[in-house]
């Protein structure tokens, strides 16, 4: 009993009990302080993901490479790690890939992206076997007033509302498309650094063609020249 | 071996006075298995409407009440709080008084106990329909009725603990190891999650870990300690020869106390490796208590396997024991990293997780229920287990063990084949989802026959009791 | 119940069971023997010595730090660092403050925060010797001193020299920009006939542009 209570639970709270956020690890930009907080109608968000229990159908956390394609089929820019989830309240991770990993919705998808899908996930080309309930009771169906309104969704047939109806989100649709679009993860931190090639070159020093001072984006090119040589001089 | 060559070291005639010792526990225990059975009906019918929605996303879309996730995590919760455990306590309890020769310990309490915790059970259903939930898989129930649930849980196994230190001398039999240890086990790891979790958080990821490691204790140790009471009193006792060996029920139990304590990270996740590998090192260490367990009761039972069309509980008993033997290698091999690539957050998960509760918990509780059930509501029968229907029985038996067979083979095949379409990056995920459909609607059929099954054998129970007076009429009787 | 139902076969209520006295098979122990040793070999390979930095696929710290990304700015000055603490740190004080009456000081010094390092290039290159008068930008008074410093030329290479005074540069509250290596081997290319010391005068003569111009 003590073992594993010493195992799983005291031991990894003393390494990670208290974790802070992180310095990002780069080459072409400053430091910056990772993760940030999330903005709160994305803290909002979570707690509809929750309550609607979003986390047993969808995962958000990306496997290593040697781990299953999670990599390759683009769903992030590396593995997630300790760091990325100080802030969460209540851990999302999932268990069960029903429909695709989210770790880094917000690098696929914009808000109205998630909110299309949350309408009628069917709605989306070659996505029509999709087997993810449609959230319509987030969505208010009503009348055009005078004027349509500007959050109204634009929905593709065979979807629309009736002649003379508007689909508009309701707050909860709001704040889980923030909290969808807001998920990334695509800092390189210590325990993550970036890549190298296949030359041992690293990846990122050899993207960069600007000079150093000035750039504040993180090199997250996926056309990386090969030729270019790390050596430091001497 | 006909009644009177019963040692009777303790008690004096051994019927009369057994079920004398035992009618004083049969409303507590009988309502614990009833309650059980009810919410293990109501479990497996949203298990069923959840299995429905996946390949058939448009049914009751519209109520948020009905949505996929809350079905889902409805029945699972039902199925652990409502089924699982009152189950275990039903079973554990009448095995310490068996065992013990000894009355329950306050059994008004006990009754008590179960009323609060069926109260607490529906309030934490409807507080999942209506959204809020933890989000902690298996700890969904909100904190208010996680902490009711924790309360009547002590107290229920106080009175269980009691019980247990009045026993008659006697050197202890191996099940009540399983039920004492299952008794403290529980109340360790529920009261620990309640605080890392549902109080004061812990950071980031080591809320999963928690619940990860909630998630193992809960299967492999305390449903596991309570399948094994019930095999290891049943098997032996019904088919009428001596537990193999002591010493190797003795290696068993402290082994799984041990290892299988460890263990339930999957490989991947966002936490230290040193996490991950001693989950996996801990889970393949469950090899040794399994095959300890398998040994001692295929010496016990050696040669002498009688039909298990003789006795309802030694056949339920026998097949829970195959299930999780099946289940618990399978979580073996799962553990390992070159598996686990190809099948965690797979169907193949789900199938291990719904054997082990369905295949294993659940019909080793039903043996233990056919068992138990007719002798305390019926103590002074001579007969007590033709007071089941036979139909009846067969029916739940078939209509259970078909269903969670198909449910189990169908959720593997569709985990294994989305693993390896998934694990290929030029398949889309759509072309992933639609190469295990056919799999899914054939998985349907699992709860379908198993919420079927439970109502059968609901009703059997119904007509058993309505039949036999209702034990507290009975014991006004004797009186 | 119909003729085909058999009815459930009365279990006589027995003696409760009993236990044997057989021992735990030998070859049981020497499994989990076995699974002991292999715990420990996975355990040696997969659990990144324990340490909370280590995620799969690395093995160990060392690993993770290994592959952090080159950083030539922060490694420059590093390397700068390193210069400025061996070789100039000795007169010019640590702190950058000199010695009152014989080093000049660095910190706030306009000889150093000039736009272009075409001055203190060469004197790193071939030492300064004679009166040097150095303003200070927190205002304070000028200093004068005599100065008599040693040529570094034949002693580091253009990158360490470039490295040294862009620490220089950047210290103490200097706002200078980095000097580069390009820069340096610029400027030991257009003083290569310079035999001894720079006299200051000469040099407040020469023009502040940049090295690389042609």
């Amino acid at each position: 009993m003590a073992i594993s209570w010493a195992t799983f639970i005291f031991g990894p709270q003393l390494q990670l009990g208290n974790q802070q956020p992180g310095q990002t690890v780069s080459v072409t930009s400053v430091p910056t302080s990772y993760p940030n907080n999330m903005p709160g109608l994305a803290r909002q968000g979570a707690q509809v993901y929750r309550a609607n229990g979003c986390d047993y159908c969808h995962t958000e956390q990306v496997r290593p490479a040697g781990l299953g394609s999670d990599l390759s089929r683009g769903w992030g820019l590396r593995r997630s790690v300790a760091h990325d989830y100080i802030y969460e309240e209540p851990v999302l991770l999932g268990d069960l890939r029903v429909g695709p990993d989210l770790a880094n919705a917000g690098s696929r998808m914009d808000t109205k992206a998630v909110l299309q899908r949350l309408y009628e996930p069917r709605s989306f080309p070659g996505n029509d076997r999709s087997v993810m309930p449609s959230y319509r009771y987030l969505f208010e169906v009503r009348p055009i007033g005078r004027n349509p309104s500007p959050d109204a969704l634009v929905i593709p047939t065979p979807f629309t509302p009736p002649a003379g109806y508007e689909i508009v989100p309701r707050p909860a649709a709001y704040a889980l498309a923030a909290y969808v679009a807001n998920l990334r993860q695509d800092e390189y931190l210590f325990e993550v650094p970036p890549p190298t090639n296949a030359l041992g070159t690293n990846v990122m020093l050899a993207a960069k063609n600007a000079p150093p001072a000035g750039t504040n984006a993180p090199a997250a090119s996926t056309n990386i020249p090969v030729a270019a040589t790390n050596a430091p001089a001497k | 071996m006909s009644v009177t060559e019963a040692p009777n070291r303790a008690a004096a005639s051994p019927q009369l006075s057994r079920t004398e010792i035992e009618a004083n526990g049969a409303v507590p225990i009988l309502y614990l298995f009833g309650g059980a059975l009810v919410w293990l009906l109501l479990a497996s019918v949203l298990e069923l409407l959840a299995s429905v929605k996946l390949h058939m996303p448009g049914l009751l879309a519209g109520s948020a009440l009905l949505t996929y996730g809350r079905v889902q995590a409805a029945s699972q919760s039902l199925f652990i709080y409502g089924f699982g455990v009152p189950a275990a306590l039903g079973s554990g309890l009448w095995l310490l008084c068996r065992l013990g020769k000894t009355r329950l310990a306050g059994p008004g309490v006990v009754t008590l106990g179960t009323l609060f915790w069926n109260f607490a059970v529906t309030a934490g259903l409807w507080a999942i329909l209506r959204g809020a939930n933890t989000g902690y898989a298996a700890l969904e129930f909100p904190r208010a009725v996680a902490s009711v649930l924790l309360i009547a849980y002590l107290v229920i196994s106080v009175c269980g603990i009691v019980t247990f230190h009045h026993r008659a001398a006697a050197p202890l039999y191996p099940s009540q190891w399983f039920v004492v240890g299952a008794l403290f086990w529980f109340a360790w790891i529920y009261s620990t999650v309640m605080g890392l979790l549902l109080c004061t958080p812990a950071r980031g990821v080591l809320q999963a870990s928690v619940d990860w490691w909630y998630q193992h204790n809960l299967s492999t140790v305390y449903f596991g300690f309570a399948g094994l009471a019930s095999i290891f009193y049943f098997i032996p006792k019904l088919t009428r020869r001596p537990l193999h060996s002591r010493l190797q029920a003795a290696f068993a139990f402290w082994m799984l106390a041990l290892v299988g304590s460890w263990g339930g990270i999957p490989d991947g996740s966002p936490l230290p490796s040193w996490i991950i590998g001693m989950s996996v090192v801990g889970t393949v260490f469950t090899l040794v208590p399994i095959l300890a367990v398998v040994i001692n009761l295929r010496e016990t039972t050696a040669h002498s396997m009688p039909s298990l069309d003789a006795n309802p509980c030694l056949r339920f008993t026998c097949v829970g024991l195959l299930f999780w033997v099946i289940a618990s290698v399978q979580e073996v091999v799962a553990a390992l990293p070159s598996v686990g690539a190809l099948t965690n957050f797979t169907w193949f998960t789900v199938a291990q997780r719904d054997l082990f509760r369905y295949g294993f918990l659940a019909m080793t509780m039903f043996g233990a229920f056919y068992y138990i059930a007719p002798r305390l509501a019926a103590p002074k029968s001579a007969s007590p287990d033709s007071l089941w229907c036979p139909r009846l029985y067969k029916a739940h038996f078939w209509l259970t063990i078909l269903g969670v067979f198909i449910g189990y083979i169908s959720l593997l095949a569709a985990g294994l084949w989305q693993g390896v379409m998934l694990n290929n990056s030029a398949n889309s995920f759509m072309a992933v989802l639609k190469s295990s459909m056919t799999a899914i609607r054939m998985s349907t059929t699992g709860p379908l026959l198993f919420a079927v099954g439970t109502l059968v054998f609901l009703l059997n129970f119904a007509q058993l009791l309505k039949n036999n007076c209702c034990p507290c009429c009975q014991r006004k009787g004797d009186a | 119940m119909s003729q085909n139902d058999k009815p459930i076969s009365a279990t006589l209520d027995t003696a409760e069971p009993t236990v044997g006295p057989a021992e735990v098979p030998i070859w049981l122990l020497v499994f989990l023997g076995c699974l002991f040793y292999w715990g420990i070999n996975f355990l040696d390979g997969h659990a990144g010595g324990f340490n909370n930095q280590v995620f799969e696929p690395f093995d160990s710290v060392t690993e993770v730090a290994s592959l952090q990304p080159y950083d030539p700015v922060r490694q420059q000055l590093a390397m700068g660092k390193d210069v400025f603490d061996k070789t100039c740190a000795t007169c010019h004080q640590p702190n950058g403050m000199g010695k009152a009456g014989q080093f000049p000081p660095l910190a706030g010094s306009d000889w150093i925060n000039a736009p272009m390092p075409t001055r203190i290039g060469r004197i790193v290159l071939n030492g300064l010797s004679g009166s040097v008068t150095v303003k200070l930008e927190s205002g304070g008074p000028p200093v004068s001193l005599n100065a008599a410093m040693a040529p570094l030329g034949d002693n580091y290479d253009d990158e360490h020299l470039a490295a040294a005074l862009t620490y220089v540069r950047q210290q103490w509250g200097n706002h200078g920009s980095p000097v580069t290596a390009e820069q340096m081997k610029a400027i030991r290319a257009a003083s290569a006939g310079k035999h001894g010391s720079w006299n200051p005068d000469d040099l407040m003569k020469m023009p502040l542009t940049d090295p690389l111009a042609k």
